[in-house]
Parts: structure tokens; C-alpha cells; sequence
């Protein structure tokens, strides 16, 4: 069973997750086993989903950055969020983002 | 920091960052050559025209004859500012003269007379293969937005390769991320196109608690002064922080017996907690209960272990540590067991030839995807000359190493398949003095246990290298790589002999390798050049 987003939680980055930026792009390092299906996997993030990470800082929720970036992209709100929830739950249930925040 | 040019005699060290042709005389070779009707060969040197051609590419330049000049083409011509050859890609024609442009580059070299274009490039090769892009149609495409500033082939491909892919069938959901096996990463494909830094080999120790007889660094497990000149783990952090801010993706840990040192579990989840994808080089023998909770829970990309011999008199005949076979089957058997993904290789030694193919049965029963072994064994990292003779006595003959090659099967149908690529006649006509025609220092680097910095793990030469306790690695990185890889020989054997060798593909023979066989960087080395002509004969034959 898929984890669930609730739109209104807060969500971080993982700690076991390292992000690099190489050549422009945003590479995901996993550094604890169980989060490749390979020990040699690795992530990338396209364009929107790099802006969805960047924003994902434990203080906004998903609503508020599906809001944020429904205004940065003159977008239909309700496309963006279902952008936000599909590019967070697939990273919940890798474990590259866990709840928490607020900090 | 004119270390390297203050190197010994014969070698010399020039201007990098043109693709021009090396050689004071080619400019008159190349002319005479090209006047005759004939094309012209040469191995290219910098990253101006990269991706098209890069540093150690062999390309053919074609007269130019009665052909017109048209934007696209990537010729010869000389540079107007100093009146040496180089090849950049024609972007305009102007009035009786030529605009020409490095690819990589941002501005063009300026008006070159069309009569001081000495012909076109017809090939390039890379490792023996032909590259097709940009010489044809795509060269004016290239020309086009290049003159316009606006060539940036590898960011767009790289793009498209990034967004996102619908998984499956088209109308099922898409996915946001792209989980990939390092190989495929396209970054690597962005990366190829420019020298940059993907990934270092660190020597953590020069200790080992084995004693073979035919390694290169393998101080004594107690040595109270080595270890106290290893880097400590804040010394090895700085550097890795810099490593990382350079681009390193990947690192590699060995030694000695990099399970030594005390704060392995320190500086192994220190480096992996940068975001390095770490393997690590190890004989098993010290393997921990918690050494195996340790990889189980943070995983090395892989673990290499080296297997001497799989009876205890041959396995301990190289060690010279006796209890070390038993303990190498019991960390061997630990990691299998814990489902760590272990890798298994060995070397052909005069003390185990006689058990290699159980060795190799031994080895390929546990792994399947992967065994090699090595037939060539390294000289001591501090040229002590007592353990090289230990080494000398541990390598097989060339007839040896050939027989062994042949009863690989594999192998041997790699070397057929390229034959006509591993004989190439036409270096016979290689003029370059340049000592380094290799990968080192271009994506990877090596560092060893007290800080010293190379260039690849065997180039220990003291006008190749840096400590990196007195200068930061973006020096050595920036500053040291470039000179070393512009030194020059003037040496006659060296030009005459190794240089222009259609065997080079076959031989053992590098700088790095001379220099540990003969003290110098640009000497011939008898052996390797037996192990060639021996290969030669066995490729002939077939």
C-alpha cells in the first residue's frame, strides 16, 4: 500500500538522502541501503520536480508550495498540486523525503 | 609552481589549452605532407573542439586539393597569432578569408587567409573507433549555432534525457522520479565532454596486516611511522570536501588493508555521508561481524577482494602471514553470506600459476557476473629495490602471460576481435613528444595515505605530484594535472622506439610504469616490450 500525502503536513528531505548539484543538475544519493532497488541507484529530479524539492523546506506543506507555484508558473492550481502529490508520494515511498519539519 | 618544469633533463613542459599539433617541426611535416596529395595523421592534444575531438584523439586531415571551403568543416590552418597549426571548425567565409572557432571555446580565433588552410578533417578516431558526429551535415548545423554562440549540444540532450518519462503505457500515471544504475546516469554522457573530476582512488593506509610478495604498498601492519603519517579523518575530510565541490561522484578505498585502520567506520560514513558512492578494496581477512552491519546498512558500491590462492600453502605462500588463509575464507565467506555483493579477482603469480584455474573456478562459483585477473605486477610505490626484487621474482614470463590470455577465452576474443585495432601501423608516423597519452588526471586522481597527490595511482614521480597537507586539491587539480600532462621527452629511444611502436596498443608501457621500472619517465623497459612482440606473435598466429 502506497504512503497517502496529506497536503497539509509538513515534509523534509530524508537524512539518509544526500542532494548534490553536479553539472547543473540535482543528483539524489541514497546512503543507506533500502532506498535504490540497486545498490548503485541513483536520482535525478526534472525541472519541476527540482522546484518542488528546493521548496520542500519543513516549513511550507504541499498545498502551500503547489500555491506557490501554481502563481510562479501561471498555472491551473489544481494540475500543479496533483504534480506536487505525485512527485512526493512517489518520494515518500522511496523514503527520499520523510514527514516531519516545522523545525 | 614550475615543479615539472623544473623536471630532469629531456622533458619539457609547454603551453596546454589550443588543440594544436605538437612537435616543433610539424608545421613543415604537415605541409610537405599534405602538398604531396597525401592525408595526414596525428594524435590531437587539448578540448577546444570537444566533443567532436578530444585530448588524444587520432584524426586524418585530407588536402584541401581544389575543394571549396564551406562553413562546418573542421580543418588545419594556422593560427594566425602564432603561426602554429591547429584544428577549429570553420563558422564563416569572409571575402577570400576564413572565421574559425574552437567548439568549446567562446570566441573565435579571428580572419584566417583561406590559403593558410591546410586541409580538412576527414576522421576522428577514439580508442581505434571512428567518430561520426559532426564532420558531415551537423557540422554546418554546428557552425551555424556556434557562430552565433549558441552550441550547446550536451545541456539540450542532457534535457531532454531529464524530464520527465511516463512509465509504461502511455495514459498510465507518470512518474517524478528517475531512479537510475550509476551507468546510465546521462550526467556521465554531459561529463565525458569536458575534463572534470568523476571520481578518486584513496589509499587510506600503506599498512597491511598480509606480506605478499608481489605488492607495491604494503608496509608492515605495525609500522608506528606510517601510520603516523597517514591523513587524519579531519585532514581527509577537507580534502574530500573539495573532491566533492569538484564533482567526485564516486571513490574508491584501498590501501594496504584499508580495514586497518581503527577509524575505518569514521571515514567510511564521513565520505558516504557527502553523497560519495564508495567501493572499497579489502583481502577479507579483518572482516567484523561489524564490518559486515556497517555494509549492510550504509552499502559500498561494491567490495573487491583479491584471492591469492585457494589452498592454504599457495594462499600463504604469497601472504607469508600463516592463519591468513583461514581468516581470508572466513571474511570471504561472511560477506557472501550477508548478501554484500563481493567481487573476486586475482593476479598471475610465478607462486600461484600452477592453482589459477581453480582459482578462477573458485572465484567465478561466488561471483558470476565478474573475475579478472591481472598478469602484470606494479613495482613498489617507494621503489625499494630489496621487495622488488620479490615482485620481479613473482612475475610471469611473456610466454606465460600469453598462454594464460589464450586459455582465456573471453579474453582472447577480445584481443582477436580487435586485432587490427591493437596492431596499428599507423603510429609508425607519430611525431608527439608528449609523455601522457592516457586517461590520468583527466576524471580521476589517486591519493595516498599521507596526502600526496597523482595523477593515477602508479605516476609517483615527484614532478607529478603534490602533498596535499601543503596545497589544496583544486591546485593540483587546476594547476599541476595541466603541466604534467603537457610534459614532453626529447629523449631519441623513447621518440624512435615506444613513440612510434604500431604495438603500443599491446604494451605495458606508460610513463608511470618507466618510471617505476627505470627511475625515469621516457625509457624503454625491456620486459614490457617482450610481453608485447609475444602478444603480437600470438595475435599473428591466429
Amino acid at each position: 500500500m502506497d504512503p497517502k500525502i496529506k497536503m497539509d503536513a509538513l515534509y523534509v528531505p530524508s537524512p539518509d538522502v544526500v542532494a548534490r548539484e553536479i553539472e547543473g543538475e540535482l543528483i539524489l544519493v541514497p546512503i543507506t541501503s533500502g532506498i535504490g532497488d540497486l545498490e548503485d541507484e541513483l536520482f535525478t529530479l526534472n525541472e519541476t520536480g527540482r522546484d518542488i524539492w528546493e521548496k520542500m523546506d519543513g516549513k511550507r506543506s504541499p498545498r502551500a508550495i503547489a500555491a506557490e507555484l501554481a502563481a510562479e508558473y501561471s498555472a491551473v492550481p489544481g494540475e500543479i498540486e496533483e504534480d506536487v502529490r505525485g512527485l512526493l508520494e512517489e518520494l515518500l515511498k522511496r523514503r527520499i523525503v520523510v514527514e516531519g519539519g516545522g523545525r | 609552481m614550475s615543479k615539472a618544469a623544473a623536471g630532469k633533463p629531456g622533458l619539457r613542459v609547454v603551453r596546454g589549452g589550443e588543440l594544436s599539433l605538437s612537435g616543433e617541426s610539424l608545421l613543415d611535416l604537415l605541409e610537405a605532407v599534405l602538398a604531396k596529395g597525401v592525408p595526414f595523421r596525428f594524435r590531437a592534444r587539448g578540448f577546444s573542439m570537444s566533443p567532436l575531438i578530444k585530448d588524444g584523439d587520432v584524426l586524418t586531415v585530407a588536402p584541401r586539393g581544389e575543394a571549396r571551403l564551406r562553413p562546418g568543416d573542421t580543418v588545419t590552418f594556422i593560427n594566425p597569432l602564432n603561426r602554429k597549426p591547429a584544428v577549429h571548425r570553420i563558422i564563416r567565409l569572409d571575402r577570400g578569408f576564413v572565421v574559425v572557432k574552437g567548439d568549446n571555446v567562446a570566441e573565435p580565433d579571428g580572419l584566417v587567409p583561406e590559403r593558410d588552410v591546410l586541409g580538412i578533417v576527414t576522421s576522428v578516431e577514439r580508442r581505434g573507433k571512428k567518430v561520426r558526429f559532426g564532420l558531415g551535415a551537423e557540422g554546418r548545423l554546428i557552425a551555424f549555432f556556434s557562430s552565433r554562440g549558441l552550441f550547446r549540444l550536451p545541456l539540450s540532450a542532457a534535457k531532454r534525457i531529464f524530464r520527465p518519462a511516463p512509465r509504461g503505457m502511455a495514459g498510465m500515471k507518470k512518474s517524478y522520479v528517475t531512479g537510475r544504475r550509476l551507468p546510465d546516469i546521462p550526467l556521465w554522457e554531459k561529463m565525458r565532454e569536458k575534463r572534470g573530476l568523476i571520481s578518486f582512488d584513496y589509499e587510506i593506509t600503506a599498512r597491511c596486516n598480509l606480506n605478499c610478495r608481489h605488492c607495491y604498498i604494503n608496509l608492515p601492519a605495525g609500522d608506528q611511522e606510517a601510520k603516523k603519517r597517514e591523513l587524519s579523518l579531519h585532514e581527509i575530510e577537507r580534502i574530500a570536501d573539495e573532491a566533492v565541490s569538484l564533482g567526485a561522484v564516486w571513490c574508491l578505498l584501498s590501501g594496504g588493508e584499508p580495514l586497518l585502520r581503527e577509524d575505518f567506520r569514521e571515514i567510511y560514513l564521513m565520505l558516504k555521508k557527502k553523497g560519495l558512492l564508495l567501493s572499497v578494496f579489502t583481502n577479507a581477512t579483518l572482516i567484523s561481524d561489524e564490518h559486515v552491519r556497517l555494509f549492510k546498512e550504509y552499502p559500498p558500491r561494491g567490495i573487491e577482494v583479491t584471492v591469492y590462492g585457494v589452498t592454504e600453502a599457495t594462499y600463504e605462500k604469497v601472504t607469508r602471514k600463516p592463519g591468513s588463509f583461514r581468516a581470508f575464507r572466513k571474511g570471504l565467506d561472511f560477506l557472501l553470506e550477508s548478501g554484500l555483493k563481493v567481487r573476486l579477482k586475482t593476479m598471475g603469480l610465478r607462486t600461484n600459476i600452477a592453482e589459477l584455474p581453480e582459482i578462477a573456478a573458485f572465484c567465478r562459483e561466488r561471483t558470476k557476473d565478474f573475475f579478472r585477473f591481472d598478469p602484470f605486477l606494479n613495482l613498489r610505490f617507494d621503489r625499494d629495490e630489496a621487495r622488488n626484487e620479490d615482485i620481479r621474482s613473482e612475475r610471469l614470463s611473456p610466454e606465460e602471460i600469453v598462454a594464460l590470455e589464450k586459455s582465456d577465452r573471453e579474453r582472447f576474443h577480445a584481443l582477436e576481435k580487435n586485432c587490427d585495432k591493437l596492431i596499428v601501423p599507423e603510429f609508425e608516423r607519430l611525431t608527439c613528444g608528449h609523455l601522457l597519452h592516457c586517461g590520468a588526471g583527466l576524471r580521476n586522481f589517486a591519493l595516498g595515505y599521507e596526502g600526496t597527490f597523482r595523477l593515477c595511482s602508479s605516476l609517483w614521480h615527484q614532478d607529478c605530484v603534490m602533498n596535499l597537507r601543503e596545497a589544496g586539491l583544486r591546485d593540483a587539480w587546476e594547476i599541476l594535472v595541466p603541466q604534467v600532462r603537457e610534459m614532453e621527452s626529447g629523449r631519441k629511444d623513447f621518440l624512435e622506439r615506444c613513440r612510434v611502436c604500431s604495438l603500443v596498443n599491446l604494451c605495458l608501457w606508460c610513463a608511470a610504469n618507466a618510471y617505476l621500472e627505470t627511475g625515469e619517465l621516457d625509457k624503454p623497459v625491456e620486459y614490457f616490450c617482450r610481453v608485447a612482440h609475444a602478444r603480437e606473435s600470438a595475435i599473428r598466429k591466429t
